[in-house]
């Protein structure tokens, strides 16, 4: 027994003596990424791999229904800035890694959370004339005069056409559009998108206030995605009415003075994602 | 215990690597990133994964089931609301409504209907609200319940006029607070009426307890009039008990019984047929519903659905007296539209009446009681006094009640003259005296 133990000491000695390297705590930690290329090198799915693997999982908009593949985090969540929006929503500075022209972040760093609204607040929809999906995009959109704010396209954000087709073209159709507004809560920049008459818009209001997500995004996501939503509901189920009988000798009506609710029936509404 | 030990010591390790060697961040709401795919042709929200329990009860309704939400809640076809599309390439973003909207019921039943699909893909056909349905003013001035309906557009609790529409259509409950006149008393002297006064308030209260579902639908005979209007029912089934002659029942000239004590009356009336407005005790609770209530308040309605009682009373004129072809469901009217001079069942001679044929006895004139009065005398009634009086001024009279019982006095002070004193209180108790 003892020879054994005088062995193991006698190995570790010598394994210490001749090992040049110290073992690091986290593995990998000094293998930087290079990030002076254009766009963005860290791997978002690294961390956020149930995202992408919700992102993969169905096509739907932004996730490959276009035929396109789906939207890059980058297009979303390092917001580009967006000339066709509903300016209430700030445009963000984000931290850039190109090496000679590298910009430190301002309101975010890497990625932030966003509004559904940022892309979706625009006043355009529908397919736009004269465009061919395969064409070039940059070409001419880099161009001031060939963009509505005469500035290049996202301010020169995207140069490859691959990054403008995800967004903006269906291969199915060969079609390039517009990204659709979200009409009808009168929160575009559209001047005939009152939402008078929307029956969600209390729902999409209460969204705005609450602080659990970017402005209206619970309400979007609650109805435009599988997450699974928990509704109270607290509706009128009765009526009070008081009708007065108004008369003098010669002329009578019914007068109904007062409708008002009476009283209310709860239930829960469970939407399973 | 040093087994447990060692199962907590496995445990915090085996804990402690997992989020040594996790590089995951757990996401807030899983499934935000699940996009559901609208690009097809319709809707693909499922609207029903937020609203089952609407679902269910539109699935127990009698009317509507058929329906899909889309069909009312992304109704254009009259609104001219543009809804946001989800069709990627041809989308249209959404103006006065995003995905749905809540509508008028006169949407689709306002002018002459509208057709609209249903779930099996087949064109049905959304009837006008007749009356209500017309324009602004919501029709003529005779519907019984349009101050109901300017209410409802008035109020908020729903769109427009829905709570009207709700209140009868739906099983959305209501409590109704109604207040009117206690009594009426008035002198009657040669047939023309002097001291007529109203006294007194009467509040009266209904509760019409439903399920509450405002969508579930009801079938149009599961509308109860006398639920919302119980003060009536009571007035014609219950009314005041009177133990030495016929109980004090008001509202509708029920009086005349051949169970009355005194044997001698038929139950025809002056024009020879059963009579109009006549239920035998027996039945009154079962027979005092809504086709009772449209014999009077929709004579249109009642000989359309009456082929018999239509030829009998002759009921194609009596419509033609009436305004029952412009009203939703009842028309506010009086005795005089019925019975007025000129009216098709203007008041004839009894030939029940003492001095008639039926052998009352008195002779001359008092069989005629008031009929060929000239002025009219329903019409001087209805002249002169408001409508909600008419009635009851009438039935100050007629009401089996206050007739003496057994054929005893002075027939001819009331049948010939047309002297008497009345009081009468308004429904439900109907009590009244009559000297």
């Amino acid at each position: 027994m003892k020879r054994m133990i005088m062995l193991a000491i006698a190995l570790l000695a010598i394994s210490i003596f001749v090992l040049p390297v110290t073992l690091s705590l986290f593995s990998g930690q000094h293998c930087w990424y290079n990030l002076t290329a254009g766009g963005n090198q860290v791997p978002c799915e690294k961390c956020h791999a149930d995202v992408a693997e919700e992102m993969n999982a169905l096509a739907g908009p932004h996730t490959g229904e276009t035929g396109l593949g789906r939207l890059k985090c980058s297009y979303c969540h390092r917001l580009p800035p967006i000339w066709r929006r509903n300016t209430t929503f700030e445009n963000y500075t984000y931290a850039s890694g190109d090496g000679t022209g590298s910009q430190p972040g301002v309101e975010s760093h890497a990625a932030s959370t966003i509004p559904c609204m940022y892309c979706h607040s625009g006043d355009k929809s529908g397919v736009t004339p004269t465009h061919d999906l395969n064409f070039y995009c940059w070409s001419c959109h880099q161009a001031p005069n060939q963009n509505p704010n005469y500035r290049p396209a996202h301010e020169g954000r995207y140069t490859n056409s691959e990054d403008c087709r995800r967004c903006h073209g269906n291969a199915h159709t060969g079609d390039v559009y517009y990204i659709p507004p979200a009409g009808g809560f009168s929160l575009t920049t559209n001047a005939t998108d009152t939402g008078s008459r929307a029956a969600h818009k209390t729902f999409v209001m209460n969204a705005i206030s609450n602080p659990d997500m970017e402005d209206a995004n619970e309400a979007c996501i609650g109805c435009h995605t599988k997450i699974r939503v928990e509704s109270n509901f607290n509706v009128t189920s009765s009526l009070m009415i008081s009708v007065n009988d108004s008369y003098n000798l010669s002329a009578s009506y019914w007068n109904v003075v007062n409708i008002s609710p009476d009283g209310y029936i709860t239930y829960k509404e469970v939407k399973e994602g | 215990m040093r087994k447990r030990i060692m199962i907590l010591i496995l445990f915090f390790g085996v804990a402690s690597l997992t989020f040594f060697a996790s590089t995951d961040v757990i996401s807030l709401f899983a499934g935000q990133h699940s996009f559901i795919n609208i690009s097809g042709e319709g809707n693909q929200i499922d609207c029903v994964a937020c609203h089952h329990h609407i679902a269910d009860e539109l699935n127990h309704s009698m009317i509507h089931a058929d329906l899909s939400c889309e069909a009312c809640h992304r109704f254009n076809g009259t609104t001219d609301i543009t809804f946001a599309s989800g069709d990627r390439s041809h989308s249209i973003p959404g103006k006065e409504a995003h995905a749905a909207y809540t509508p008028r019921c006169l949407d689709c039943h306002g002018g002459n209907g509208v057709w609209i699909e249903n779930k099996t893909g087949s064109s049905v056909h959304a009837p006008p609200a007749r009356a209500f349905g017309e324009g602004e003013h919501y029709g003529s001035n005779y519907s019984a319940h349009k101050t109901l309906v300017l209410k409802a557009n008035a109020s908020n609790t729903s769109i427009g006029e829905n709570e009207a529409c709700l209140v009868c259509h739906t099983n959305y409950s209501c409590k109704i607070s109604y207040s009117y006149f206690y009594n009426i008393d008035y002198n009657i002297s040669n047939w023309n009426i002097s001291s007529f006064s109203f006294n007194g308030t009467r509040n009266y209260d209904i509760q019409w307890n439903k399920s509450g579902a405002k969508h579930e639908f009801l079938k149009l005979s599961d509308i109860k009039c006398t639920k919302c209007h119980k003060n009536i029912y009571d007035a014609l089934v219950n009314g005041t008990s009177n133990p030495s002659n016929e109980n004090y029942l008001t509202h509708a000239p029920i009086e005349i019984d051949n169970t009355g004590s005194s044997k001698n009356w038929d139950t025809d009336n002056p024009w020879g047929h059963y009579r109009y407005h006549y239920i035998p005790d027996a039945n009154r609770t079962e027979w005092v519903n809504n086709s009772y209530c449209f014999r009077c308040h929709n004579v249109n309605k009642y000989a359309s659905e009456h082929s018999s009682e239509n030829a009998t009373y002759d009921l194609g004129n009596v419509t033609e007296d009436t305004n029952s072809t412009e009203v939703h469901c009842a028309e506010a009217l009086t005795c005089a539209s019925c019975h007025g001079s000129g009216r098709t069942k203007e008041v004839i001679d009894n030939p029940d009446g003492p001095g008639g044929d039926g052998g009352g006895g008195g002779g001359g004139d008092e069989k005629k009681g008031h009929s060929g009065t000239t002025p009219d005398f329903v019409d001087e009634v209805a002249s002169n006094y408001a409508r909600t009086f008419n009635g009851d001024i009438c039935m100050g009279c007629h009401e089996a009640a206050v007739h003496p019982d057994g054929g005893g006095g002075q027939c001819s002070s009331c049948h010939k003259y047309g002297n008497a004193v009345v009081n009468i209180e308004s429904e439900p108790s109907g009590y009244a005296t009559n000297t």
